[in-house]
């Protein structure tokens, strides 16, 4: 009986029209594995940062967390730059998780822009006109294989310039040169801090807690504010020079520095770059 | 489209209007509806004020106008969001006509242009619906045309994109339902019939995923009959899905499988239900990845009674996603007057038990990133056969010695139990009474937090909560059009919030107000900071089919379910006004 | 794009409000107990008043109407010759209960499903128990929505008042 079900229902699929994939082919194959990224260097290439919200006590972000480090691997850790902001109400303290990570910077980027969970994430910031920033886990892939294909606008070029041991402060400096195609005329820059492996508990799918989880790409603070400093752009170039103090349980080693500008008007982020200091 | 749409409704409307006063120039009705809630900062329930809006009033608006005028008919309908009531998607914001239609019938032609809502047999391949309650709207946008080929032999066709907020999605949706109905055929008015229909749809969504080779179209078929004799109506309905990764699933390639049926005889005083369900990966949206009540294209029954009591009500059933199987008997008997159950005026008796469990899953994993094995990009799992075990289960643990041989999958992990009794009564000339006992057992971390049953590592740690709850509802008429409603509800469990108690008095003075007062107490709840009581007072005014009803006090945290879909309320303090009417 | 919205409905609102002449059950079909499909407007009840109940086997205050009104069915049918049809808008998972449904409250209504709820949208029905009192010409003159104890007293009133040739007025 089943297979009559079965058979007329198949039947009536194939009117219905539907795309069988064969069993080999679920994964789009790469050559060499996870470490060949797509595109070579920065310099002259469109880079997209990825910023993932997340919490200590958020069950779906273990694995939103390991889909943003896949995607990383896929397209490199030149042209795809991650960001984890533990902001909302899952990025609380309590007695099985003793850190958080909230900053009020990320608390004011999940209010601003109207975030009611987590996790969810911003690639390159783009839909915020059209009310469609927020961008689930599911949809991450497909918005970056789209994003990275766009033509780069501008360069940045990001240094250490020193770091003050005695007092936790760390200087930066750089350039910003724009190229042709470049329009924005409301340019703002922001530079992040973001510190990787940080081992502190975080709650896992089954709600379990581990507490040997290795936070990485952790948002830690700006140089710059929430919403980062104008720059003018309108001569082709302009440099910057920013410096922010250590939290006072970061290690230095671990951390990142991620410069990029945006469109003030539309929030969307034109070029980013990173470096390890 | 919006503006051509406009004008045609306000040239039809005003070229009618011109008409002379015989000619029927059509008729316009409508209902308006307006929910507005003001919060009041409470610390006690919500000391983080994460629950807070910062707005302190949220309201919502909906006008609904529906002309007609033979076989023509048109409307839209308006809605206007500053911002939605907190527990509602906050996707609903600002205002906009996101409904409206023409709609044209003549001789078995039934042709709709715009927005429309539509079911194919129980729903489980295709159902567009609104239920208001939910923030739930996955109306299409496009075109439906249902053609009488011969009496008793319906077809459908339609293709659209369904509503989200105020746009439509990206996946485009088209189907096809074809039904036979045997009396309509014969041209026969009889009470034996049978009905079978077959009916498919498929979605199209481009994919740009870099990780997996997703399938651009995804279509879903269905095959049901109803065979209705005299006192009994059998109903059963087998779907299939194809491959459909989505977010949902975790992206597995697996084909989906449903299976709906119901029984039903009914005789003189007796009544009788049996039901079966299966789901395996049957959720079927617009678009792959999309949140709670976004999106929908079908809708499988959840097959459990829906409890509108207060108290029972904050643990109703849930569909699970990503698979579930489950059974409901119901048995209803009416006790005539002048027996020894029936007393003086006749007592009706109603039993309903119901269960939902995980499907059996052996899963298929492949190393991902980092080598950490997961399901995404295969073929997710295979399902056991139906292995049915018989092992004692436990009813309750109000008592230890009653003891139920249920039919148990083995290692299933249950999502629900419920077991619930129903007396009706009248008392004397005045007092009608109604009483009712509930057993449930209620898989907390599964129903409400969202724990994926597949990422489950130990089962023990997964919260049941055993609940037995008890409602005692008087009717009282005290003279003629004063009535006096009450209702005294307590619950009893040691999970979760811990126990319940509730006492509701409701006044009314036929046919215009109606004034009530409730108290919720928690007095069981494991902190002793929320034993609170959550005291609510309401009034109501109707006058012809205008309605306004405010509510002042505390809300308690629960869930609002309507079909098995449920939203989660958040507990709240405030004032709240709805204003409905119809024209 | 909003004033001109506004001003759209303002000048339906007051073409309904005029133009209310004859308001008819519209086009819409249900579907009997037996699977049998009825057009919803030829509902008719041989020129005597007819009441259209929408209702739900899960809505408590609609199964308190219908009972109410069922124990005085056998006098308001002799008296009057009023028809009940009370039409069900429970969603897929609970039609099948409803025969047993009304087996067990020994209803002796006419009922019909109206499944995924079109008659309750085309009669613009926000939320149930509604009810409307149809005359003798198929004209719907009055309806209600709720149920207060003591309502059905009311409605009969109503009902008398049709069956004397009085208009309606409220």
């Amino acid at each position: 009986m089943k297979k009559i079900f079965l058979s007329l229902a198949v039947l009536a699929l194939m009117l219905g029209a539907c795309d069988k994939i064969e069993e080999g082919d679920y994964l789009i194959q790469r050559e060499g594995g996870g470490g060949n990224p797509i595109g070579g260097g920065q310099d002259s290439l469109h880079v997209i940062l990825l910023e993932e919200f997340t919490g200590v006590k958020c069950n779906n972000c273990p694995a939103a967390n390991a889909k943003a480090k896949e995607l990383q691997s896929i397209y490199g850790h030149d042209r795809l730059i991650l960001l984890g902001i533990h902001a909302g109400n899952l990025a609380q303290t309590d007695d099985k998780h003793p850190k958080a990570f909230n900053t009020p910077e990320g608390t004011e980027l999940f209010n601003f822009f109207n975030l009611f969970g987590v996790p969810v994430g911003f690639v390159n910031r783009i839909d915020y006109l059209n009310s469609d920033i927020i961008k689930s886990e599911g949809d991450w892939g497909s918005t970056i294989a789209q994003e990275i294909l766009r033509e780069p606008v501008a360069t940045i070029s990001l240094r250490e310039e020193i770091f003050n041991a005695s007092n936790s402060t760390l200087k930066v400096s750089g350039s910003v040169a724009t190229l042709l195609t470049f329009s924005a005329t409301n340019v703002k820059i922001c530079l992040y801090l973001a510190e990787n492996n940080i081992v502190s508990p975080q709650t896992m799918p089954d709600k379990s807690v581990d507490t040997a989880y290795v936070h990485n790409h952790v948002f830690r603070g700006s140089f710059t504010g929430t919403y980062g400093t104008t720059i003018d752009l309108s001569s082709g170039s302009n440099t910057f020079n920013e410096s922010i103090v250590l939290p006072s349980d970061a290690v230095k080693e671990n951390c990142e520095v991620i410069a990029f500008i945006y469109d003030g008007e539309s929030y969307e982020i034109l070029q980013a770059t990173s470096i390890e200091i | 489209m919006k503006k051509i749409l406009f004008l045609a409704f306000t040239f039809i409307s005003s070229f009618s209007f011109a008409q002379e006063a015989e000619k029927d120039y059509g008729q316009i009705h409508g209902n308006f509806q307006t929910n507005a809630q003001y919060y009041l900062r409470d610390t006690i329930i919500d000391p983080n004020g994460t629950a807070f809006p910062d707005e302190r009033l949220l309201a919502a608006g909906f006008l609904n106008l529906t002309y007609s005028k033979g076989d023509f008919m048109a409307g839209l309908r308006y809605e206007n969001y500053q911002n939605n009531l907190i527990g509602l998607p906050e996707g609903f914001k600002g205002e906009g006509i996101p409904y409206r239609f023409i709609r044209y019938k003549h001789e078995g032609l039934d042709l709709t242009v715009g927005n429309y809502y539509e079911q194919f047999g129980s729903g489980l391949i295709f159902r567009t619906y609104e239920e208001r309650g939910l923030g739930l709207d996955n109306a299409m946008d496009g075109l439906r045309l249902i053609y009488e080929i011969r009496p008793g032999l319906k077809a459908k066709a339609l293709v659209g994109r369904q509503r989200i907020y105020f746009e439509t999605s990206d996946g485009i949706v088209r189907g096809g339902d074809l039904e036979f109905n045997l009396n309509e055929f014969n041209g026969t008015n009889s009470r034996t019939n049978l009905i079978v229909g077959a009916g498919a749809v498929s979605r199209f969504e481009e994919s740009t995923d870099p990780i997996y080779n997703l399938p651009e179209n995804v279509a879903a078929a269905s095959l049901r009959a109803n065979f209705i004799s005299g006192n009994f109506n059998i109903f059963g309905e087998y779907a299939y899905k194809s491959q459909d990764p989505n977010s949902s699933n975790r992206f597995i390639f697996k084909p989906g499988h449903a299976i709906y049926a119901n029984g039903s005889y009914s005789k003189g005083n007796l009544g009788i239900i049996l039901g079966y369900k299966y789901y395996d990966n049957f959720l079927f949206r617009s678009e792959r990845v999309a949140n709670f009540t976004e999106l929908l294209i079908n809708y499988q029954p959840p097959l459990a009674e829906l409890h509108t009591y207060a108290l029972p009500a904050l643990y109703s059933y849930n569909v699970q996603a990503n698979g579930e199987t489950g059974m409901q008997a119901e048995i209803a008997y009416k006790f005539d007057k002048g027996t020894l159950v029936g007393g003086r005026y006749g007592t009706l008796v109603n039993l309903n038990f119901s269960n939902s469990y995980a499907l059996d899953k052996s899963f298929i994993t492949r190393p991902g990133f980092d080598s950490v094995p997961t399901i995404s990009g295969t073929d997710g799992y295979s399902v056991e056969g139906a292995g049915l075990d018989i092992e004692t289960r436990r009813l309750s643990w109000f008592n230890d010695n009653l003891k139920f041989d249920i039919p148990r999958r083995l290692n299933n992990i249950q999502y629900s139990q419920d077991f619930n009794v129903e007396v009706k009564t009248k008392i004397n000339k005045s007092l009608k009474g109604t009483f009712s006992y509930y057993n449930f057992i209620y898989n907390r971390s599964a129903l409400l937090d969202g724990v994926v049953d597949d990422l489950v590592s130990d089962p023990n740690t997964l919260e049941i909560v055993y609940v037995n709850a008890m409602v005692a509802e008087i009717l009282w008429k005290i003279k003629p059009k004063h009535s006096l409603r009450s209702e005294a509800q307590l619950m009893l469990t040691d999970q979760d919030r811990g126990s319940w108690a509730l006492l509701l008095l409701e006044y009314s003075i036929a046919p215009q107000w109606f004034f009530a007062v409730q108290d919720a107490y928690n007095y069981g709840h494991p902190d002793p900071d929320l034993r609170v009581h959550y005291p609510l007072v309401s009034m109501g005014y109707t006058r012809g089919t205008t309605k306004f009803q405010f509510n002042y006090g505390r809300q308690q945290e629960g869930v609002f379910c309507v079909g098995g879909i449920c939203r989660v309320v958040p507990a709240s303090n405030g004032f709240s006004m709805m204003i409905t009417t119809n024209f | 794009m909003n004033t001109k919205l506004l001003k759209t409905l303002l000048l339906l609102l007051s073409l309904s409000l005029s133009a209310i002449a004859q308001d008819k059950i519209p086009n819409i079909q249900l579907k009997d107990l037996s699977g049998n499909m009825i057009d919803a407007n030829l509902l008719e009840n041989d020129g005597k008043p007819m009441i259209i109940s929408f209702w739900a086997t899960w809505c408590k205050p609609c199964v308190l109407e219908l009972n109410a009104i069922n124990d005085q069915y056998v006098d308001w049918q002799e008296e009057s010759g009023v028809k009940l049809i009370a039409v069900s808008v429970d969603d897929s998972r609970n039609s099948a209960r409803v025969k047993p449904f009304i087996t067990s409250q020994g209803w002796d209504y006419e009922v019909y499903l109206d499944e995924n709820q079109e008659l309750k949208r085309a009669l613009n029905v926000n939320n149930i128990p509604h009810t409307f009192l149809v005359d003798g010409k198929g004209e719907i003159v009055w309806q209600h929505n709720g149920y207060m104890t003591g309502d059905e007293d009311h409605l009969y009133e109503l009902i008398e008042k049709l069956n004397r040739g009085e208009e309606i007025s409220e």
